[in-house]
């Protein structure tokens, strides 16, 4: 027993005489900052997703990806969002700052998505019918970029007089058929262009009129110009009449109007696409 | 003093019949060496305990232990110059020897739990568990007071610490020796 008190009170006396070191300079390291890895951002409005990193930076100077762990925001989701890094313009022009977030660790960066103004369409043979053609589409966009390819963020749709078979954005394979067509570009929910890919109508013809007979139904043919010098054709084109008050269309067809003229001089407006973007008015006076 | 001392036979006067219950306090110093980094915490500590048993037989302590941290181990933090204060809970099973001399050595095992305060940026405590062997030897005084001296030996692991991305846990290796005062009544 004498043996133990002395090796327990040896012991203590070592273990003290051992003891009185403190580490004064912290071994586990710690987050220093939360940052994004990237500069402010200018994006097409038009470009597909686009990928940014967030990094910790450790008091060892250690640097590590945090992307995935801290939680990411838009103060305007409605222009562009991100989730996880990925940043996706919502709206066709505008600005917003994204934000990481970790605890009290924050870091924020400008988005600017480029409004689209404009698409510039490839021309087709509107001769080939019931063939599929690929139109090649690209964007102006507001700050005088031109003719951009577009990754993202349009679709295409056609009227009942086309069929597409297959797009992206910036490419539109499509069968067109005999008649009028039009195409429709789709940006974030709301049709933003209208296109015709039918044969361009250039001018309507008319046959002859009597304009001193009055107020008696005259049967006037009508014949469409279109390009490429096919004149006198048949039109293709589903047309709104509109006139005013010195005659009325009392009926119409593809092929010819039954016009009543009350006086002259008067106008007539054959429109075509009507209730589009697409619409185009052709006017016709007879004095 | 004259009026602890009365204070005390006091107490074992009105116990004097069944001395296994018994409060205690300590005050020790603790050496604690970090097992996967290079670190190294000396302190002092102090103990309350409440224990339920016999001197020289088996018991049960329940104690609650204290101190404060001069190393700079965890708390990242340049306001601060070590990290904070230690709070630990822990349940002990003990078993004491009569070897017939004039102290009563001991052995015993248990686990525990605690916390500590640190300055992070993420993190203003750690928890940690451990869990505990020691032997020490009890000096009798009388009845219903004697003093202890002992050594405990913690394996003490950490809760991770967080670094977004990634997480750290520490272990350590804790030597407690320590001198102690209990009543039994």
């Amino acid at each position: 027993m004498k043996l133990l008190t002395n090796a327990f009170l040896t012991f203590g006396t070592l273990f003290f005489a051992a003891c009185g070191e403190n580490t004064t300079n912290t071994v586990a390291p710690d987050v220093s900052a939360v940052e994004i890895n990237s500069s402010d951002i200018i994006m097409y409005s038009t470009d597909g997703n686009l990928s940014v990193r967030a990094f910790a930076t450790y008091t060892d100077s250690a640097r590590e990806d945090v992307t995935n762990f801290v939680d990411w925001a838009s103060s305007n989701s409605s222009v562009a969002s991100s989730s996880v890094g990925v940043i996706s313009a919502n709206a066709n022009g505008g600005e917003t700052n994204v934000i990481v977030n970790y605890s009290n660790f924050s870091d924020q960066m400008n988005v600017k998505v480029i409004k689209l103004t404009s698409i510039n369409y490839s021309v087709i043979d509107t001769n080939y019918t019931s063939v599929a053609q690929d139109i090649n589409v690209s964007g102006n966009f507001e700050n005088n970029d031109a003719n951009i390819t577009m990754n993202d963020n349009i679709t295409w749709l056609s009227d009942g007089n086309s069929t597409i078979q297959e797009s992206d954005s910036s490419r539109i394979s499509i069968i067109i058929g005999d008649q009028q067509a039009l195409l429709y570009g789709v940006m974030f929910g709301a049709v933003f262009s209208c296109h015709p890919i039918s044969k361009e109508l250039l001018s309507i013809s008319y046959s002859d009129v009597n304009v001193s007979d009055l107020e008696n139904n005259q049967t006037i043919y009508i014949y469409g110009n279109y390009e490429n010098n096919e004149t006198n054709a048949t039109l293709i084109h589903n047309i709104l009449w509109t006139w005013d008050a010195n005659s009325t269309i009392e009926e119409a067809n593809s092929t010819a109007i039954a016009l009543k003229i009350h006086n002259v001089p008067t106008t007539i407006t054959a429109t075509i696409f009507p209730g589009t973007d697409c619409a185009k008015d052709f006017n016709q006076t007879w004095q | 003093m004259k009026k602890i001392m009365l204070f005390l036979l006091l107490v074992s006067s009105t116990y004097a019949e069944s001395p296994k219950t018994y409060l205690g306090a300590s005050f020790g110093y603790l050496n604690e060496n970090f097992t996967n980094a290079d670190a190294q915490a000396s302190m002092n500590s102090m103990k309350f305990k409440a224990g339920y048993g016999e001197r020289k037989a088996y018991s049960v302590e329940f104690s609650l232990d204290y101190a404060q941290s001069k190393a700079k181990i965890f708390s990242s933090s340049n306001n601060v110059s070590s990290d904070g204060d230690r709070y630990g809970l822990n349940i002990d099973l003990v078993k004491g020897f009569d070897f017939d001399v004039y102290v009563l050595p001991f052995v015993k095992a248990g686990f525990g739990a605690g916390r500590m305060r640190v300055d992070r940026e993420l993190q203003d405590k750690l928890s940690y568990g451990a869990f505990s062997v020691g032997a020490g030897f009890l000096i009798p005084i009388n009845e219903h007071f004697d003093l202890e001296v002992v050594y405990d030996y913690k394996k003490t692991s950490y809760e991770k610490i967080n670094l977004i991305s990634s997480q750290i846990r520490y272990e350590s290796n804790l030597n407690v020796f320590y001198f102690g005062f209990n009543t039994r009544f």
